[in-house]
């Protein structure tokens, strides 16, 4: 069921990027939202789950992005922010929603500040307000439904998952 | 024991504040345009690639099929009007052979050698776009073994849209006009009657959606609507590609010299097929 969520989302993003417009108002981030949905399945087997994390980060960084290394780094750090979390939330929709929603901004918020500070671009407000802004209506669609999916799957085949 | 601890705790402050610097510079060496892929980098990227490819594949058919109805649709159109011009064709050709003509004589006296020639074309499909939010690269299906260098400009029919900046067997990394590099300065000249005024192309503004060509001086009067294209001088950009209209003029804050905006007719939100222009320069 991991690889099945994390080799979904990653074709869906790079897919549904060339569908929709650059500056639109749905820019994907699912193999972000996929490090959400998967954590359940991992059974509070943490550093499994930030190992698997890790590889997401570096798969991300070699097909997608050029940045080795630098989203692997973000992608630890957001599985330990996902980790903290649902130490506090129990596993339903709307806290994977809730989840997803603080991940995307905490992605953005750190991406945006380390290329502000090694100087790849200037810090402009405004702009990282409205990327966020762009970013959450599609990915937490997207969790919503996935996570409805992956969940109707995992009940059907018995598949282990905390709650 | 508490000086000790304090004497610790002030090392600490300072070794985590060096992590933080050195992490920073990897970062910058990372995220830095220059960085050529490795081999096993270039690897795993043609496979990736390959595989969303094949996935977007279906996708891909779809679009295409609904795009060559319309296409169809608007040629029909466009037959009909041809029809009634194509008696002026035969004059047309004439004329553009003898400036043709005109055009090598006159490089040959001038010495230029950074014009663009006909064979230096080369069409590509963009496969990956807007992912990784910040970066305004797109990705296109060609790379190193189709001849494709870092440096080479990419244009669209409308006009200029970025440069590679990284190649990798099958597939290439191209940096979007749009972003907000600093080192993305293109010198570009502003047509003004017969004549043309020289300016820098330095930053683009996103609120406004236009390029800002500093580097003009302040008792040059320059025209809306005015045509923008590259000048070719520099080290990546031949002469004469366009980069867009003028759509506004305005001084500086010190009033000491013109800030032009231009407004390029690529729409850099839906880029599907791209031309990668190799640069074969024809050498005198």
């Amino acid at each position: 069921m991991i690889i099945f969520i994390i080799c979904v989302s990653m074709l869906l993003e790079s897919i549904t990027s060339n569908l929709i417009p650059l500056n639109s108002f749905f820019t994907p981030l699912f193999s972000l939202v996929s490090l959400v949905l998967i954590y359940p399945y991992f059974a509070n087997n943490d550093t499994n789950y930030l190992k698997t994390c890790a590889i997401v980060g570096v798969i991300y960084d070699l097909v997608f992005t050029n940045t080795l290394f630098f989203n692997l780094l973000i992608f630890i750090i957001i599985g330990l922010v996902i980790k903290f979390i649902n130490i506090v939330l129990s596993n339903n929709f709307i806290n994977v929603m809730i989840i997803t929603m603080i991940s995307i901004i905490t992605y953005l918020i750190i991406t945006y500040l380390i290329l502000t500070l090694i100087g790849y671009k200037t810090f402009n407000l405004q702009y990282l307000v409205s990327t966020m802004s762009r970013s959450l209506i599609a990915n937490i669609l997207y969790s919503f439904i996935f996570y409805l999916i992956t969940d109707k799957i995992s009940k059907k085949h018995k598949i282990l998952k905390i709650d | 024991m508490r000086r000790k601890r304090k004497k610790i705790g002030k090392y600490w402050v300072i070794i985590a504040f060096l992590v933080f610097l050195i992490v920073l510079g990897l970062l910058y060496n990372i995220i830095n345009d220059n960085r050529k892929l490795t081999i096993v980098e270039s690897l795993i990227k043609d496979t990736g690639l390959f595989i969303q490819k094949s996935a977007y594949a279906p996708v891909k058919f779809v679009q295409q099929q609904i795009n060559e109805y319309r296409e169809k649709r608007k040629m029909y159109e466009e037959y009909k009007d041809m029809k009634e011009k194509v008696e002026s064709v035969e004059l047309l050709k004439a004329k553009n052979e003898e400036l043709e003509y005109q055009l090598k004589e006159m490089q040959k006296i001038l010495e230029l050698n950074n014009v663009l020639s006909k064979d230096s074309f080369l069409n590509a499909t963009v496969i990956n776009r807007n992912i990784g939010v910040w970066y305004d690269t797109i990705t296109i299906d060609k790379g190193s073994k189709n001849g494709v260098k870092v440096d080479m400009p990419v244009i669209v029919k409308e006009g200029l849209i970025g440069k590679v900046i990284k190649t990798s067997n099958f597939n290439s990394t191209v940096k979007l006009l749009t972003s907000e590099d600093i080192n993305n300065k293109i010198s570009v000249k502003i047509k003004n009657g017969d004549d043309y005024i020289l300016g820098l192309l330095v930053n683009y503004d996103l609120k406004n959606k236009v390029f800002i060509v500093e580097g003009i001086d302040q008792n040059v009067e320059i025209e809306p609507n005015s045509l923008v294209t590259t000048t070719g001088l520099g080290d990546y950009f031949p002469s004469g590609i366009i980069v867009g209209r003028v759509s506004n003029v305005r001084t500086d804050n010190f009033d000491l010299a013109k800030i032009v905006e231009v407004k390029s007719n690529v729409d850099f939100d839906q880029l599907n097929f791209v031309t990668i222009l190799k640069r074969e320069v024809e050498q005198q």
